[in-house]
């Protein structure tokens, strides 16, 4: 550790003053949350007397237990096939790096800045057609393919960096490429497997345009999209609404301070290759 | 004998070949198998979604009936009606809040710090300025409402320190709404900046500053012709990151203001989405669809151009 | 029994050839070396033989089978990588038996492989560790037990040594050739540094530019190269190349350089060479000695004491500079004219094409 010099207290200071920016309208809501309710609470006010049983009603009112369902459900429909076939075109990618393929490489990249909004309203009518309107493959089945720009990039830059003697090495030890892919590749990815992996699983657990316009009803809906319909029916009963608001996020939150480093690692890498 | 060849022991092994052939055919063959499944999803729900765009962009539609080709009547009407282009042009104006904040105040603590965050602090440092990221945009939403409400805190800390006057309900100002939802993006932002711009100066290698202030630099000069440019590419980053995010915004203007008061705070992402599920008008939609796509490309073109490591 | 046979085997990147039609037998049991400097096509013929590129003409047989289109898996080859190419998330007994374990073979048999590997390779004790854990020398025997539970037909090594320290590489160099003769099998094996070839081979393949320069056993490439590359090459320090003019003489033509009066005047030139041709004239630095009265002359530049010989860079009138490797300790300083002499044997011609002229 270096010892403090005069700068670094500048800069402890300036952390500190952004640390509590951050954390204030977390602690705002919870002071919120716990005011009696029918009440119009004030900014940050901790109230005399603390209504915890503001969080028991927003959970049974929000229906939680059934929206943690619907969110996992979905997670867990997109992020593992996501991760899968990411992994697999990746590893694919890596190995037509000649020029003539490098058009394949460039129409998967094209899509890291699309705007959702961008291919929203077709979309609408696509997953109508496909008759999967208001269930959560309308929102599965178009997550999988909209990540698809970024997992595949972001796999494939992995593999570019793993020696070709490995997978040489492999063909002569007998490996077909599929085994090959499984054996050697696969294991050797896990770090970056495991940081697609956070990602994808936040970006859809706080998914919000697409279930608003695809999907109706909040319990088929991610936790995002179930705290817009949420904030629609009860904004303005301020303490239910905090309380509510701030179950909804509590998962994440609480998976994010178990994985600490591996989520800022994570959130980090994603952007600077995004 | 003198011509014993002195490669560095125990290198990292790097072999020297031809040009890479990567392979017969059949490992074309394999390698287009796998990449597959992934282009088929990626085709079927963003490639064709994205002609279809393109198509309905030339038609009048309401989604329901008839449709008529328009040619390029909807982006006429785009680039011409003029509360569309109020709206595009709040989401530049978004783009100086989600930007400017976060990358100045980054700067400002990376320049600060220009060191390691090691420790039990640099821990709890890192976990809290991430938070905004890990939560849902429709809590950091409904967080900043309520701070921005009537009674929230920042009325009450205006209060506190003498300014009454000052407080309002900022959500719903026509002045001051735009800017409001602008602090609730740095607010979600800045944590990420920072984090990217402090790791990225602990690249930069000490002895340049010590050679410069040999030189006679002044903090100013190391922080303009040291710092800068060994941040270029996370500058870079943050820029393309948080520009992304303003011009694409939706989940935070959708919760917090519903694009009001009039349309003030109307963006793009919301905008099409009113059009082509409220007002029926899936053309006028999907032309908007496009510009925005188009905007987000020649606004992240030159930042990549001019940070990328330039070789 | 399996030797390896190439017919006119050609290889093309693009439009550019890079292997330009090579042919060449190797017996069963033979070590074989390609040598050549960097870029002369001798690793990219080796990974045709593997089966890592792919073959644009001629034909590559293992054994009496044609294995143009053949797997690599399939062509009963194991090869070592410049790089050793383990796989970091398996330990050391996983990686030599990886292999085996695609193939399917039973627990037992492959634990008895395995372990007679790393009993002839002295590395019991590292089987449990991972690559990153190992030395350089440690990752090469790794790689080698790799290629031996195999048991191929054809071992390949491309530039196995090359990651080595000096020290390491002159231990692994002994002992691949002992376990040359203990296996007993075909061994081919790729490097640019021609110590590794001298020590090594049966049969060294000199390789430049994508086509084999000479074939022959290390001491006949070094007596009898069939050209001024291959002279250039084999032999350290390098041969000495002389230029000379025919020119006639009193019982016939006779060489002429440009060394101190006259120099090689002396020596008669082969039959069939016509006055005024010109020349090249190879002489080994170890061929020469001192001689006051020796023909070669000049200021010495640069003296290498290495204790048994002594380097000397001589600079002839002509300013062309010449090596000699003199035995024993000289006593000679930068800056002094000394005299050489060597045996007429010791002189190899080359015509203008380059190519060996025997009298």
């Amino acid at each position: 550790m270096k010892t403090a010099s005069p700068n670094s207290l500048i800069a402890r200071g300036l952390i500190i003053v952004l640390m509590i920016v951050t954390l204030l309208p977390f602690l705002s809501m919870l002071s919120a949350a716990l005011a009696p309710q029918g009440t119009y609470p004030n900014g940050l006010q901790w109230p005399a007397d603390p209504q915890w049983g503001n969080f028991v009603r927003a959970f049974e009112v929000a229906r939680m237990d059934q929206l943690l369902l619907s969110s996992t459900l979905i997670v867990l429909g997109v992020v593992p096939v996501s991760v899968l076939i990411a992994t697999m075109a990746g590893y694919g990618l890596a190995k037509l790096t000649s020029n003539r393929y490098k058009w394949l490489y460039l129409v998967f990249v094209f899509g890291l800045t699309l705007p959702f909004e961008a291919v929203i309203t077709p979309l609408y009518y696509e997953v109508r057609a496909l008759g999967l309107l208001n269930t959560r493959f309308a929102i599965i089945l178009p997550l999988i393919g909209l990540y698809m720009p970024f997992s595949v990039y972001w796999m494939r830059a992995h593999f570019l960096n793993v020696p070709h003697d490995l997978t040489e090495a492999a063909q002569l030890d007998g490996a077909t490429r599929w085994k090959e892919f499984w054996l050697v590749q696969v294991p050797l990815a896990r770090p970056a497997i495991m940081s697609l992996t956070i990602l994808l699983f936040l970006w859809t657990w706080n998914q919000f345009l697409l279930p608003v316009v695809l999907v109706q009803d909040p319990m088929q809906r991610t936790m995002a999209g179930a705290l817009g319909a949420f904030q629609g029916q009860w904004g303005t009963d301020i303490p239910l609404l905090c309380a509510g608001s701030l179950l909804i996020l509590a998962p994440t939150v609480a998976l994010f301070l178990v994985f600490q480093r591996q989520f800022v690692a994570a959130l980090m890498q994603g952007a600077v290759k995004g | 004998m003198t011509d014993i060849k002195t490669s560095p022991p125990d290198a990292q092994p790097k072999p020297v070949r031809l040009p890479p052939s990567r392979g017969s055919r059949k490992t074309r063959m394999a390698a287009w198998l796998f990449v597959a499944p992934a282009f088929i999803a990626y085709a079927a729900f963003v490639l064709a979604p994205l002609c279809m765009s393109i198509y309905y962009s030339l038609l009048r539609w309401d989604g329901i009936g008839e449709a008529q080709f328009y040619g390029l009547s909807n982006y006429v009407t785009v680039l011409t009606d003029s509360d569309l282009l109020q709206i595009i042009g709040n989401a530049f104006q978004l783009v100086l809040y989600f930007t400017l904040i976060p990358v100045l105040l980054g700067l400002a603590v990376a320049a600060a710090i220009r060191s390691h965050m090691a420790g039990r602090f640099g821990t709890i440092t890192r976990t809290v300025l991430f938070l905004p990221q890990v939560i849902p945009l429709v809590a950091a939403g409904i967080a900043w409402s309520w701070m921005f409400a009537s009674t929230g805190l920042v009325n009450q800390t205006l209060k506190a320190i003498g300014l009454s006057s000052w407080a309002r309900g900022w959500l719903g100002d026509f002045v001051w709404a735009l800017p409001a939802v602008g602090i609730i993006g740095a607010w979600v932002l800045l944590g990420l900046c920072t984090m990217l711009l402090v790791t990225g100066i602990t690249k930069i290698d000490p002895s340049l500053y010590e050679a410069a202030r040999l030189d006679g630099a002044r903090p100013w000069h190391e922080f303009r012709y040291i710092t800068l440019p060994g941040l270029r590419q996370e500058i870079g980053v943050c820029i393309t990151v948080t520009v992304i995010a303003a011009l694409a915004s939706f989940d935070i203007v959708y919760i917090s203001t519903q694009g009001g008061p009039g349309i003030t705070t109307t963006v793009p992402g919301l905008e099409i989405y009113r059009l082509a599920f409220a007002h029926r008008q899936v053309g006028l939609a999907s032309a908007l669809a496009i510009v925005l796509m188009v905007l987000v490309l020649i606004s992240i073109a030159p930042v990549q151009w001019f940070t990328r490591d330039k070789k | 029994m399996s030797g390896l046979t190439l017919r006119s085997v050609r290889k093309n990147y693009g439009d550019v050839p890079v292997i330009k039609g090579v042919d060449l037998d190797i017996a069963h049991g033979e070590f074989v070396v390609f040598v050549g400097p960097s870029g002369c096509g001798k690793s990219t013929l080796l990974r045709m033989i593997a089966g890592l590129e792919d073959i644009t003409g001629g034909e590559v047989s293992i054994g009496d089978r044609v294995v143009n289109d053949v797997e690599p898996r399939d062509r009963g080859v194991a090869m070592v990588f410049q790089s050793y190419a383990l796989y970091p998330h398996m330990s050391v007994y996983d990686n030599v038996g990886f292999g085996l374990k695609l193939a399917g073979t039973p627990k037992a048999v492959r634990d008895a492989k395995i372990r007679d590997a790393a009993k002839v390779l002295q590395m019991e004790h590292l089987l449990d560790r991972r690559p990153a854990q190992l030395s350089g020398g440690q990752r090469q025997r790794v790689a080698i037990g790799r290629a031996i539970v195999r048991e191929p037909d054809v071992f390949l090594f491309d530039e196995p040594l090359s990651n080595l320290d000096a020290a390491l590489r002159g231990d692994m160099r002994m002992e691949l050739a002992r376990l040359h003769n203990d296996l007993g099998a075909t061994m081919i094996y790729v490097t640019h540094d021609q110590i590794e070839a001298m020590t090594l081979a049966d049969k060294i393949v000199v390789l430049d530019a994508g086509m084999v320069q000479q074939v022959g056993s290390p001491l006949e490439l070094y007596n009898n190269p069939a050209n001024l590359f291959v002279a250039g090459f084999i032999g350290s320090p390098k041969m000495n190349i002389l230029q000379a003019a025919v020119v006639a003489g009193a019982d016939g033509p006779v060489l002429q350089t440009e060394m101190a009066g006259g120099g090689l005047a002396w020596c008669p030139a082969p039959e069939g060479l016509p006055v005024g041709g010109k020349v090249s004239v190879g002489l080994r630095p170890h061929a020469l000695a001192r001689d006051p009265a020796g023909p070669v002359t000049g200021e010495v530049r640069l003296v290498e004491r290495l204790g048994n010989e002594t380097l000397v860079r001589l600079a002839l009138p002509s300013g062309q500079e010449i090596t000699a490797a003199l035995a024993g300790q000289e006593q000679i300083e930068p800056r002094q004219h000394i005299a050489l002499g060597f045996g007429q044997a010791d002189l190899l011609l080359f015509g203008e094409d380059g190519q060996r002229l025997t009298a």
